[in-house]
């Protein structure tokens, strides 16, 4: 990976854009996994008032990640933004036993909607430096990863606030796209 | 944690009062600063909802239009945190806005709330950091986008929208110049830390993380800091790692350094394969290197290996050894001396076996292929003799799986995937092994220095059993710091060894068990490097680096002619 990927990267696309949407319940980490990606310009930025979109540049790739979250209905809201999302990014809070089931619907809920068949789905199994926390086997198992069928997905274990394991999974999104881009 | 007794004693007192009396000074910023009413407003529980709903009330929204209702409710608090608690908020001023304009949108709350929402994600996309190769909505894309989530899933009236549009281009919502202020403040830790001072002289002395930790304990309200903030503010002030990295001594000096290989396994670009002169720091887990230009970089050192560089032909230079980090990249450091060289690679090797934490477990995927497990930057808490236990069952299973893969039956047929599953995992396997063996041998070696330092002591102790024995212990004996020589001066704790501090110091901690945690860091590093050390004083040029070792320490254990003298 790495410096290959870029060099790969770049001769066969160009600069790229990479859409990506982050989508999670409540306190899984969404806000601190944006802000640590954007590692330097946390204290620069001055945020706008709104909701939480950020572009990280990563391997010649911009992401641009939208922090969808909030009811349903207000869900359609986002259409305009996350039109043609190449990857979606679904956070989940290892150590929170009692809301794995309600993470795994609301992800189903997600990648049944049209706007994301083409997706690959990068799960974060966050906060792995919390002693209870599930392991990844284990949250694969509950949220029912396996089972989804024509689907590129990935399941990488991350602890947002010292960044490990974000980038890792950055990475098989770029690998992935550039798979895609090559079929 | 005071977040939560205060909600907790909010909790005890559910009277509507109590809960008037807080909305009011929620709103009128009474004792409370704009980026701290979020926090009471936002929380997914009745008891947040209701106060959020009091405090809306204390807004005048008849008669206004949406978004100079919402520019209203901005300039009272900084809208923070995660999305759902943003809309949370914005969903109790929806319920607002229309309990004052009924007529509005025929009186459809749910609508309002869309509505709302889309004004505030119209914002961010008209005002906020342009993404790279996307362009700003335009007014009938925002009209399109609403399209059917209208009242009673109809259209919204186009004539608002585009009146809304129109707005939001021309002004934006306002952003709570508080906020910035207070970042700016955060911006420095030294100012974060002449405020916590100020505040509170008695807790001066405290350590710089803890009174970060708890700025509460001060009488002034504490300085503010959000989530994203406090990621920031930690690592500014040094409090992320864990106070086990403080008692590790540190180690720096100048040394040519060479980055050979990359992350990716391959060589580094000519470019970039060069010797080059820095200023090398270690201390706990973080290697600092410094250019001359003053640009500095923090590599992260856990799970990494240090040995010294055999092949002298390859590098043509001679003093060298290399560090193999987490991420496989490799890079050259070269010394002035053999010894020089030694006591970096003992320094590296001890640290990284004491400090690295176990290894996360490996990303599982659609794909077939081997993925290494996580290895996380944050330091291990576990006591030396813990994580040595640790160390070895994970070498254990290591070498177990490597036998099981090696004794493995191959198929002739086998996928070219399944060929470079094994391969990697192989790759893997032999290297972990490589790792974890150096590191429980780093770390028996600590453990038996520690242990033999202690069945010494307490021969002392024993034999001499003064009159007095307090008078004897605070003498030596009980003092890492006097009884061994120091390796590195700039040792945080390496004044220990000062007469002052030694009756401070508990006297004749004599457990092992006890005082393992803390004392073996210190104590034992001294012990590998005790030969060395007495060969440099010799040879006084020989480091360019912070070795120097101190002359006052006597090497000698203190003997009968001490004790003699006691008496």
């Amino acid at each position: 990976m790495g410096n290959a990927t870029q060099k790969l990267f770049s001769s066969l696309l160009g600069k790229q854009e990479m859409r990506i949407m982050m989508v999670g319940l409540d306190a899984a980490g969404k806000t601190t996994i944006l802000y640590k990606l954007k590692l330097g310009e946390i204290i620069t930025t001055i945020p706008t008032i709104g909701f939480n979109v950020k572009t990280v540049e990563y391997k010649n790739i911009s992401f641009t990640v939208w922090d969808v979250g909030g009811q349903d209905k207000n869900r359609p809201l986002w259409r305009h933004y996350i039109q043609n999302i190449q990857g979606l990014i679904f956070v989940v809070d290892s150590n929170d036993r009692e809301r794995i089931a309600e993470a795994k619907e609301e992800l189903y809920r997600l990648i049944s909607e049209d706007e994301l068949r083409e997706a690959s789905v990068l799960v974060y199994a966050n906060k792995q430096d919390l002693p209870n926390a599930m392991t990844v086997a284990a949250v694969t198992d509950k949220i029912g990863l396996h089972s989804l069928r024509n689907r590129e997905w990935y399941i990488q274990a991350t602890c947002a606030t010292t960044g490990d394991g974000l980038y890792e999974g950055l990475d098989w999104l770029v690998c992935n796209q550039i798979k895609k881009a090559r079929n | 944690m005071q977040r939560k007794t205060q909600r907790q004693n909010i909790d005890q007192d559910q009277s509507d009062q109590k809960m008037d009396d807080l909305a009011r000074r929620l709103f009128y910023l009474d004792g409370y600063q704009k980026n701290e009413v979020m926090k009471h407003l936002s929380k997914k529980e009745a008891y947040s909802e209701k106060l959020s709903m009091k405090y809306m009330e204390f807004l005048e929204l008849s008669n206004q239009s949406l978004e100079d209702g919402l520019r209203l409710l901005l300039k009272r608090l900084a809208l923070l945190g995660e999305t759902q608690e943003r809309e949370r908020v914005l969903s109790s001023f929806s319920k607002q806005f229309v309990q004052r304009n009924p007529t509005f949108l025929r009186g459809d709350l749910d609508a309002t709330h869309t509505l709302v929402c889309a004004i505030a994600l119209l914002n961010t996309d008209l005002n906020g950091v342009k993404a790279t190769g996307r362009r700003r909505m335009t007014c009938k894309q925002f009209i399109n986008n609403l399209a059917g989530m209208g009242p009673d899933g109809g259209n919204f009236p186009t004539d608002t929208l585009k009146e809304i549009y129109r707005s939001i281009k021309k002004k934006p919502l306002p952003w709570c110049e508080e906020k910035i202020e207070i970042k700016s403040r955060t911006r420095s830790g030294a100012t974060a830390r002449a405020i916590n001072k100020s505040a509170a002289p008695k807790s001066a002395s405290v350590s710089r993380s803890q009174s970060m930790n708890q700025p509460t304990r001060s009488h002034v309200r504490p300085l503010p800091v959000s989530r994203e903030d406090s990621g920031v503010l930690r690592r500014e002030l040094g409090g992320g790692r864990n106070s086990k990295t403080k008692t590790l001594p540190r180690k720096q000096g100048v040394l040519w350094r060479k980055a050979v290989v990359e992350s990716d396994g391959n060589k580094t670009a000519k470019r970039k394969r060069k010797w080059k002169l820095y200023i090398v720091a270690l201390q706990g887990l973080e290697l600092q290197v410094v250019k001359k230009d003053s640009v500095s970089s923090q590599i992260s050192l856990h799970h990494c290996v240090a040995e010294v560089e055999e092949n002298q032909n390859a590098t043509k230079r001679r003093h060298v050894f290399r560090i193999t980090l987490a991420d496989t990249s490799v890079a050259l450091y070269q010394t002035n001396s053999l010894d020089e060289q030694k006591q970096w690679v003992d320094c590296i090797n001890r640290n990284t076996a004491l400090l690295s934490a176990a290894p996360l477990s490996a990303g599982v995927g659609s794909q077939y292929r081997f993925q290494k497990p996580l290895h996380p930057s944050h330091s291990s808490t576990l006591p030396v003799h813990k994580q040595l236990q640790d160390q070895q069952e994970r070498l254990k299973s290591l070498y177990a799986d490597l036998e099981e893969l090696r004794n493995e039956k191959i198929d002739k047929n086998r996928s070219d995937s399944e060929k470079k599953y094994r391969e990697d995992k192989e790759t893997y396997l032999v290297w972990e092994i490589r790792k974890y063996e150096l590191y429980t041998n780093t770390l028996e070696g600590l453990m038996d220095s520690t242990q033999q330092r202690f069945n010494e002591l307490q021969k002392v102790v024993e034999e001499d059993e003064p009159p007095d024995s307090h008078s004897l212990l605070s003498v030596s004996p009980s003092e890492p710091g006097s009884y061994f020589p120091s390796v590195t001066e700039n040792c945080e704790s390496g004044n220990l060894s000062s007469s002052s501090d030694a009756q401070h110091h508990p006297r004749s901690p004599l457990s092992p068990a006890s005082s393992l945690p803390n004392l073996i860091p210190m104590s034992v590093h001294r012990f590998p490097v005790l030969d060395v050390s007495s060969s440099l004083r010799n040879s006084s040029s020989a480091s360019s680096g912070s070795y120097e070792p101190d002359p006052t320490i006597k090497i000698t254990p203190p003997t009968e002619q001490q004790a003699s003298a006691n008496s």
